[in-house]
């Protein structure tokens, strides 16, 4: 852990609006103690999407030499910037079989193809497949998370569903910082139900299950699921406060979120990304997903300096005039500069936020190595350049993994589109699942290795 | 230009004609079984490259469509397929053309596929799949239970919609561990509140005391008691009469507790719980037909499912009584019920749950609300009232017993203070929200509630295009096809053209070929709307400019303003009016999405209610009595 980043940490928390809940991170860097005794670290994963696309030229670096080593990032990657030797920045990565905003959120983990009708997509998700081979070893198999969504499109399921348990069913998500929080470290207290109770509901639900036919039957086993999950939350209670008991550093810095979503964006986002460092690190999951916010977002990021309108017209940024149905009636803009720069802040802002997060895995040790080099993140969109709806050339990111034979510090450009299934593929394959195919994959990602 | 929108039309005409005059022209169901061979290699030569399995351009595998029977199944994509071919825009110009003949050979038989098909000859009444109770539901359910009311809904995540636009639809209602997480606390907070010890309000005390109504002393007196209250609460609880088996489950719970050194009640208390995280409780479970025919669901069924169409919440003990004693099939005694329950204060349900999902208010202050530091005058309390508005003048249409179009017409509506200087309506005193005549203002229907003119506008600005496709959407049933490939990109010309007003902008839109089509039947709908702002308010200009409230129905009837509008709808869209009402409906009380061969019980509701001038309670007499409401049927396929 560097001096630096905890410097830099510090003075963006007394920058923050509100309170800054996760300040324990600062004791946690002055102690002395390390997170010893850690058994090998086990691989994670977290994909996190942000709807809307970018503007076209703000995702390429500014400089990479001949060998595709990362120089420099371009203005608009700045937060980054301090970050890039653990970067991935990809050029010609693609969905081939969907995108944009309702399709292309519902299959950004899938590889799939989106059935509006069924609301299907066309497929388990990576992140849960995932889980299905190592999410048994951990409290919660997986952590599906969003920012709670505002305006249009917040009650429609493909934009709102990143991972899914099969085609359609989504996997359940939270919004409430600390609801997942509890889900982690108060798993005793919540619950709120014992063994012998988890048995007799289960006898119960079997014996309907015998009466029923088979479409019946899928509903039945989805409660016999949910009650196997809570008996497993039951049996790693006491696991879960072990290893908190014997991580000192871990310990001190759990503090519960007050209940509620926070009213400060910035703070809110990062709490949520609080949570999934929090879980990684005590091992309470190994695979998250968090969706910086739905799929067609309306939100408006006037907090941010010289931005205003909603995201999603922000992205239509060629259009200025403040008339198109993108538009609230009341924003409108100079120039298509003035209106792409204010998109490239949301987006920068966004990086920003990304950039805390994998500073934080940063410092965490895991003997060797940091939580980040145990990572493996993947951060992008589902649309290229937002007003184009194009979906060539996504904006994709990734980070971490430098412990799981992969190099990062470089630009991958590939002369063709390749799909995204590609990179999920060789990500599971890390994760410890043996397949050979995923999605609308080709084969897996050879060039993570360098 | 072609208007592609009149296939459409046609064929709602002739819907209209089939359910309103005299059906069972029957045509040769053969035909369904297999395209021809001459159709199919059509398809096949000019279609399948670009919509194919290999790939599936708008997401259209015409190759697994056609093979899909029949062809009513998917019948809007058809009539689309009908409706591009015919004009011109498919296949595209760089791609083979089908000859003159072709043409007319393969829309001519897709459209007779669709247009004749013989609902009535298909016996299918569908099939209710087992299903959680909504966040909703769980709460009245446990409110009706234990008589208190219980919060639990707000803790729930929001249920998600898929095509239905229900919560309730047995499709979208995913168990998940976290979810059933949600379950359990609601049911330790229905207890806390129901069953404790030391009561924190005269209902609270009320409810216990009905509960535990005697004090046992002694061991024997205890477990008979036990017995008792257990044989009182289960089949409430589960909402059917239950097993011997299933008692004597809570009862060893309550035994084991007991024995452990807890006290009386919360031995009890326990044993309740157990029951409130059964599968029997917190979901539909109905009986399963022995085999694959329609079956008559039983009495008991049919009790549940009458409780949750009209009240959202379990049937009451005279419901129960009358199924357990098998009189509820007895049609004289079901319409009694009806009655009975359409008077009683849990079907406010109706406009609460139904209508606000239907027609799309319940958003308002939710999903859909301004900025409350730039908006003081927008508060929770207005928005509440132009919720409550819309919700309680569907309800009164019901107990008043009023024909479906007075969802339009109606010269009254409902208010409280608030809502009516919002509307500048002055006279109104007072937060009690009462019944107001509006004859003398622009109020009065659906159309000018501050509900529906807020949820089809943008923040802070009226959208013509949301508004048009709402009324032909979620008002009428009839949407306009969906866009033609590439209509996403907006005419940059015009976009960038500052001189143009909002309008001026839109009708060159919609004078762009592309978008010609739709926008033609879609906006002019929303223009008579414009003299109501984003928020509901009356007004005569914007932006310094006059308003234009001139509309034009797609059928070419023009009209001016909101009274134009409503006369206009009333005249010439009736019969979508009421097919729209009564699909909505009784997808509802299904707790499923509606297909293809639930179309023979709408075009019998249709009748019944011509023939009982449109009245509301004869539409919800109709649903109950209805094929797919008394019977059910598995489904071979998923």
């Amino acid at each position: 852990m560097s001096k630096k980043s905890w410097q830099l940490s510090r003075r963006a928390m007394l920058t923050g609006i509100g309170a800054t809940v996760c300040l324990p991170w600062l004791e946690a860097m002055e102690s002395e103690s390390k997170a010893s005794d850690t058994p090998a670290s086990p691989a994670r994963m977290a994909f996190l999407y942000f709807p809307n696309g970018i503007a076209r030229g703000s995702w390429n670096p500014a400089k990479s030499d001949q060998n595709g080593n990362l120089v420099e990032l371009n203005e608009w990657m700045h937060p980054l910037e301090s970050l890039k030797d653990d970067l991935l920045v990809f050029k010609n990565l693609w969905t081939p079989r969907g995108n944009g905003h309702r399709a292309g959120t519902a299959t950004w983990l899938t590889g799939g193809e989106y059935d509006g009708g069924r609301v299907s997509a066309g497929g388990k998700s990576v992140d849960q497949l995932a889980a299905d081979k190592v999410g048994q070893q951990t409290l919660l198999p997986s952590l599906q998370i969003s920012m709670e969504g505002e305006g249009f499109f917040s009650g429609s399921l493909p934009r709102n569903t990143i991972s899914w348990t099969d085609n359609r069913t989504p996997a359940s998500r939270e919004v409430e910082p600390r609801v997942v929080f509890d889900q982690m470290f108060r798993t005793s207290t919540t619950s709120g139900i014992d063994k012998g109770v988890v048995d007799q509901v289960r006898e119960q639900a079997r014996s309907i299950r015998q009466q029923l036919g088979k479409s019946d039957q899928r509903k039945i086993d989805e409660y016999l699921d949910s009650i196997r999950s809570i008996e497993r939350r039951l049996a790693f209670a006491d696991r879960q406060a072990e290893i908190a008991a014997e991580n000192k550093l871990l310990t001190d810095t759990l503090k519960r979120p007050a209940p509620g979503i926070p009213t400060d964006h910035r703070e809110y986002m990062r709490l949520m990304m609080d949570m999934i460092v929090l879980g990684f690190w005590a091992d309470a999951t190994r695979i998250s997903t968090f969706m910086l916010d739905h799929g067609q977002s309306n939100r408006y990021f006037n907090f941010i300096d010289d931005v205003k309108g909603t995201w999603h017209a922000l992205s239509h940024y060629r259009d200025i005039s403040g008339r198109t149905e993108d538009d609230d009636g009341v924003t409108s803009w100079k120039s298509l500069d003035e209106k792409r720069d204010m998109f490239n802040r949301v987006t920068r802002w966004h990086h920003e936020q990304l950039a805390y997060m994998l500073n934080r895995m940063k410092e965490i040790d895991e003997g060797e190595h940091t939580l980040l080099d145990n990572s493996m993140i993947v951060y992008g969109s589902s649309l290229a350049d937002g007003h184009e709806h194009s979906h060539e050339d996504l904006p994709v990111v990734f980070a971490g993994g430098s412990n799981l034979d992969i190099k990062t510090g470089r630009y991958l450009r590939f002369r063709d589109d390749v799909p995204m299934s590609n990179l999920y593929l060789s990500m599971l394959n890390r994760m410890g699942v043996e397949q050979k195919r995923f999605g609308a994959s080709r084969g897996p990602l050879d060039d993570l290795r360098g | 230009m072609r208007c592609i929108y009149l296939p459409n039309q046609q064929w709602f005409t002739q819907l209209a004609l089939i359910f309103l005059i005299a059906p069972s022209a029957i045509y040769a169901q053969e035909n369904q079984e297999t395209l021809t061979g001459e159709i199919s290699s059509i398809i096949q030569k000019y279609c399948v490259d670009c919509h194919g399995p290999e790939e599936s351009q708008a997401q259209l595998n015409l190759e697994s469509l056609s093979r899909d029977l029949p062809l009513v199944k998917h019948r809007r994509t058809w009539l689309t397929i009908v409706d591009r071919v015919v004009g011109g825009e498919m296949p595209p110009d760089d791609a083979p053309q089908l000859s003159e003949d072709e043409r007319d050979q393969l829309t001519s038989f897709l459209s007779d596929s669709i247009d004749r098909f013989d609902y009535e000859a298909i016996k299918n009444p569908g099939f209710e799949s087992i299903r959680r109770l909504t966040s909703r539901e769980l709460e009245f359910t446990l409110g009706d239970l234990f008589g208190v009311s219980v919060n639990v809904a707000s803790k729930f995540p929001v249920d998600l919609s898929g095509t239905s636009g229900f919560d309730n639809s047995a499709n979208t209602l995913f168990i998940q561990p976290q979810l059933l997480d949600r379950y359990i606390s609601a049911a330790d907070e229905a207890i806390r509140v129901a069953l404790n010890d030391y009561p924190e309000s005269a209902e609270q005390k009320a409810s216990f005391d009905r509960f535990f109504h005697t004090k046992p002393k002694g061991d024997q007196e205890e477990s008979e008691t036990a017995s008792r209250l257990i044989s009182t609460f289960l089949p409430r609880a589960y909402r059917r009469p239950v097993t011997q088996a299933e008692m004597d489950t809570l009862l060893n719970r309550y035994n084991k507790a007991r024995k452990s050194g807890k006290s009386f009640n919360e031995s009890m208390r326990l044993a309740v719980k157990l029951a409130l995280i059964s599968p029997n409780f917190i979901m539909h479970i109905g009986e399963t037909p022995a085999d694959s025919k329609p079956t008559r669901v039983s009495s008991i069924e049919l009790a549940n499912r009458l409780s949750y169409f009209l009240w959202a919440s379990m049937p009451d003990d005279e419901l129960l009584q009358l199924a357990a004693s098998g009189k509820l099939h007895d049609s004289a005694t079901l319409i009694a019920q009806v009655n009975r329950m359409i008077d009683d204060p849990r079907a406010q349900t109706l406009g609460t749950v139904f209508a606000s999902q239907w027609l799309g208010f319940e958003d308002l202050g939710t999903r859909i609300r301004l900025d409350p530091i730039d908006n003081p005058w927008c508060t929770e309390s207005l928005m509440a009232s132009m919720r409550e508005e819309t919700a309680m003048f569907f309800v009164s249409l019901i107990t008043d017993d009023r024909p479906v179009s007075e969802l339009i017409s109606a010269d009254y509506s409902f208010m409280n203070e608030e809502l009516a200087s919002h509307y500048r309506i002055e006279g109104i005193e007072g937060n009690e929200m009462r019944r107001v005549t509006t004859a003398e203002s622009v109020r009065g229907g659906v159309l000018s509630h501050g509900s529906i003119l807020a949820i089809t506008s943008f923040p802070y600005r009226t959208s013509p295009v949301i508004r048009g496709r709402w009324i032909l959407t979620d008002l009428l049933g009839t949407p306009p096809p969906p866009p033609p490939p590439g209509a996403d990109e907006i005419d940059e010309e015009i976009a960038f053209d500052e001189t143009l007003t909002a309008r001026e902008k839109l009708e060159l839109h919609s004078d762009s070929p592309r978008c010609a089509s739709c926008h033609k039947q879609i906006d002019p709908l929303g223009f008579g709307l414009e003299n109501f702002d984003f928020f509901g308010r009356y007004r005569t200009r914007n932006r310094r400019q006059v308003i234009d409230s001139k509309g034009q129905l797609p059928n070419g009837t023009v009209f001016r303003g909101i009274d134009g509008l409503k006369e206009a709808i009333v005249t010439h869209r009736h019969d979508d009016l009421v097919h729209q009402v009564i699909r909505k409906m009784l997808s509802y009380s299904l707790g499923r999405q509606l297909e293809y061969y639930d179309e023979a019980a709408i075009i019998r509701i249709g009748k019944a209610l011509k023939a009982n001038e449109f009245r509301m309670k004869t539409l919800i007499k109709q649903i109950v009595l209805s094929y797919p409401f008394q019977y059910k049927q598995h489904q071979t396929e998923n």
